[in-house]
């Protein structure tokens, strides 16, 4: 049998504990909770989960401090929860190295895919390979080409290089400022992310069979971009 | 000027001539009959001293005077021809007396002349002073009120000037006179030195040199409201006159600012009584449709959980279906509750970005899409990329809101339309149904937020439309409802493309 991997839900309310507990531990998972950040600091670092679950909410230290504090010495993968309206939030979590973030209130099912991908990835690390695919689009970071249908796709320079960004992070939310800075320097001016939206558009209108339903580059409102993820890889 | 002086001039020559002529007639006469020099000169005397101060000036007066005494003299000389008497003392003592009244009636008709001309200036200050003060008080808002006082100073001295007011114990600059004036902090430094000392300073006070302005404070009950600062000349002598005048007007404005003061209290005072109704309606309305799901979910759960009620396998997963859906439905009002707070008016200024159209309505349709997977949506959109500043999360809520008013409307297995359009300075975001369309009733009341207006036992529509309406508000935007001439109803709102301010 193999081992049980263990979650810290860091999390103030019991009733919302409670839930998650019964429906983590139901899916296999050990479930240990903390109800305070300074709790949370303690449990991190003597029990390491393989997860930790983030409400940032708490009532003693700010989640982000919490997060800020772990990622000092450790890359335990940590999915941020957070309430809706609260984008300013999960765009700096994002920026102090949450793995993911779920947006309060979420169905099981959904919880428990975002758990599978974040540890799953973690488990990968970067994506190394020189082809990443999805449904019918594929990438293949060696011959810098893109293809959907097998057809393959005419990018400009700075295009690609958008896609090829999330590409290597498929599942993981890209936030605009991350983006604009690691495609167009730490210097830009990251408060008008209009070139990437432009860009972003473009890229969409080449790749994308509907625009109003995207596939493979997805849109988190008011936050960033996410690479879909292959279906092979979300079992 | 040059004409009036010349006027004078003239008028002043013929009342000499005049007296002269009368004088000399008068003298003759007398000496014909009276045959007596001393009664001549005296009614010559009287006559000077009632005619000199009707001439404007002192050299008019004794010019007068010595020719009309020389010509008496002469006379006399020719029509008594007796030298005896007419010698040259009598000359003298005659010229000497006609100077001597003339000059001291001269004098006392430029007192009273002065006298009447500063009397004249004070009723005309007095006047001007009133009609600013009547200016002041006709005019409404503090803003409004203080550019009228800097007008004012202006039209009185020409000068321009400043007016800082006191925000709790800071001063500040409320408004300068002309607009692109430039005011060192040294201004700044005598005007808060004039409103903590409540007292003048700057020019002419001996208090805070290192300025242009002369600072008055407006006080009134002991307390500075404003300082009024104007500008003065620093190398010349300070006017004391305009000084008593700007004083004059610092009192006037001081009091009718204080009154504008307490009126905006009041004003502010009705305004938040206002919203205290409207807050108490509008939580009347969210019980009512809060309840209704809520009594919905504990029944379904007491019969879930109650062992006497026997269910079966497809009613119990009937009532869990409800008590989920129920639930969403409470979730999405809450959401729309929290918006509010987010767009009412005491919330932080929206944070807007500027977002790509076509991403806000994809995310838009991707949460439709879900709820009613039935419907068929038609999306229209222009060809260009298109970005407006917003909230994204409030915009996809409206969308989302608006969305489903129209599912609700034209049932579960329709079409709706979803349509952006460009106009030139703004963009125009229609939802549109194909269902029985909007009544005449609805129409009047879409937005105002009274949730179960409908009367049915449904979730009312009025809080999520009035929710979309304060939202697109705070957008500097416009949100309409109508019915289509081919059936259903339409939903539009526009968000401008520019930065505006919340209406």
């Amino acid at each position: 049998m193999k081992n049980k991997e263990t979650i810290l839900v860091v999390e103030d309310e019991g009733y919302i504990t409670r839930v998650l507990n019964t429906v983590l531990s139901a899916s296999g998972y050990k479930v240990i909770t903390a109800a305070t950040g300074a709790g949370a600091n303690a449990l991190m670092s003597s029990r390491l989960p393989d997860l930790v679950l983030l409400d940032l909410g708490l009532p003693d230290i700010d989640g982000i401090e919490v997060l800020k504090k772990l990622r000092e010495w450790s890359g335990i993968p940590v999915l941020v929860v957070s309430a809706r309206g609260m984008e300013k939030d999960k765009i700096s979590a994002l920026d102090y190295g949450a793995d993911d973030y779920i947006t309060k209130p979420f169905s099981a099912p959904e919880l428990l895919a975002r758990i599978r991908a974040v540890l799953r990835r973690n488990g990968k690390g970067k994506s190394a390979d020189d082809v990443y695919s999805v449904g019918a689009f594929a990438i293949d970071f060696t011959k810098r080409q893109v293809t959907v249908d097998e057809e393959p796709i005419h990018l400009t320079q700075v295009e690609y290089r958008i896609v090829e960004l999330l590409a290597r992070q498929p599942g993981c939310v890209l936030t605009y400022d991350s983006i604009i800075s690691q495609i167009w320097g730490p210097y830009a001016i990251s408060d008008n992310t209009m070139i990437l939206r432009v860009n972003m558009s473009n890229i969409r209108h080449k790749l994308e069979k509907n625009n109003m339903a995207p596939q493979y580059i997805l849109t988190e409102i008011g936050i960033g971009y996410r690479m879909a993820e292959t279906e092979e890889e979300r079992q | 000027m040059k004409n009036a002086d010349r006027q004078r001039q003239l008028k002043n020559l013929r009342r000499f001539a005049l007296t002269l002529a009368g004088t000399v007639l008068i003298a003759w006469l007398l000496l014909l009959v009276v045959k007596n020099e001393s009664v001549c000169f005296l009614v010559v005397l009287l006559l000077l001293t009632l005619n000199v101060p009707y001439f404007t000036s002192r050299c008019w007066q004794l010019g007068t005077a010595f020719f009309c005494a020389l010509f008496t003299w002469l006379l006399c000389r020719v029509v008594l021809l007796s030298s005896s008497s007419l010698n040259t003392i009598s000359l003298l003592v005659l010229l000497g007396s006609t100077c001597g009244i003339a000059w001291i009636t001269g004098l006392m008709t430029q007192r009273i002349q002065d006298q009447k001309n500063r009397t004249m200036a004070q009723c005309s200050r007095t006047e001007m002073l009133n009609r600013i003060n009547n200016r002041l008080l006709t005019e409404r808002g503090m803003s409004a009120l203080h550019t009228l006082l800097l007008s004012c100073v202006y039209e009185v001295c020409s000068r321009p000037s400043v007016l800082f007011e006191t925000k709790g114990e800071e001063m500040q600059l409320s408004c300068k006179l002309p607009q692109g004036l430039l005011t060192y902090p040294s201004e700044h430094q005598a005007a808060s030195e004039a409103f903590k000392g409540a007292c003048p300073t700057g020019v002419g006070t001996g208090l805070c040199q290192y300025t242009a302005f002369r600072y008055f404070p407006l006080i009134t009950h002991e307390k500075v409201f404003a300082v009024l600062g104007v500008m003065f000349d620093t190398e010349k002598p300070v006017d004391q006159e305009l000084i008593k005048t700007l004083e004059q007007i610092a009192v006037r404005a001081a009091v009718t600012i204080e009154r504008q003061r307490l009126a905006d209290e009041q004003q502010q005072i009705m305004m938040e009584t206002e919203a205290e109704r409207i807050r108490s309606n509008f939580l009347r309305a969210i019980s009512h449709d809060l309840r209704t799901p809520l009594t919905g979910i504990i029944g379904a759960c007491s019969a879930l959980n109650g062992r006497e009620v026997q269910l079966s396998e497809t009613a119990r997963q009937d009532l869990i279906r409800d008590i989920s859906e129920e639930a969403s439905w409470l979730l999405r009002m809450v959401e729309n509750l929290l918006s509010v707070t987010r767009v009412g008016r005491d919330a932080p200024k929206l944070k807007k970005s500027l977002e790509p159209v076509e991403e806000v309505v994809a995310e838009a349709l991707d949460k439709s899409r879900k709820r009613f997977p039935n419907i068929v949506f038609h999306v229209n959109l222009p060809e260009e990329f298109l970005m407006v500043p917003m909230d994204p999360t409030l915009i996809v809520q409206v969308l989302t809101n608006l969305i489903e008013n129209a599912a609700k409307y034209s049932g579960n297995n329709s079409v709706i339309d979803l349509l952006v359009a460009d106009h030139r300075d703004a963009v125009a975001f229609s939802v549109r149904d194909h269902g029985k369309g909007l009544s005449k009733s609805d129409l009047s009341t879409l937005f105002t937020p009274s949730a179960a207006k409908n009367g049915d036992s449904g979730h009312g529509l009025g809080l999520g439309l009035s929710i979309c309406r304060s939202v697109i508000r705070v957008h500097g935007g416009e949100i309409t409802g109508e019915n289509c001439q081919d059936g259903g109803a339409v939903f539009t709102f526009v968000l401008p493309k520019e930065e505006t301010d919340e209406k």
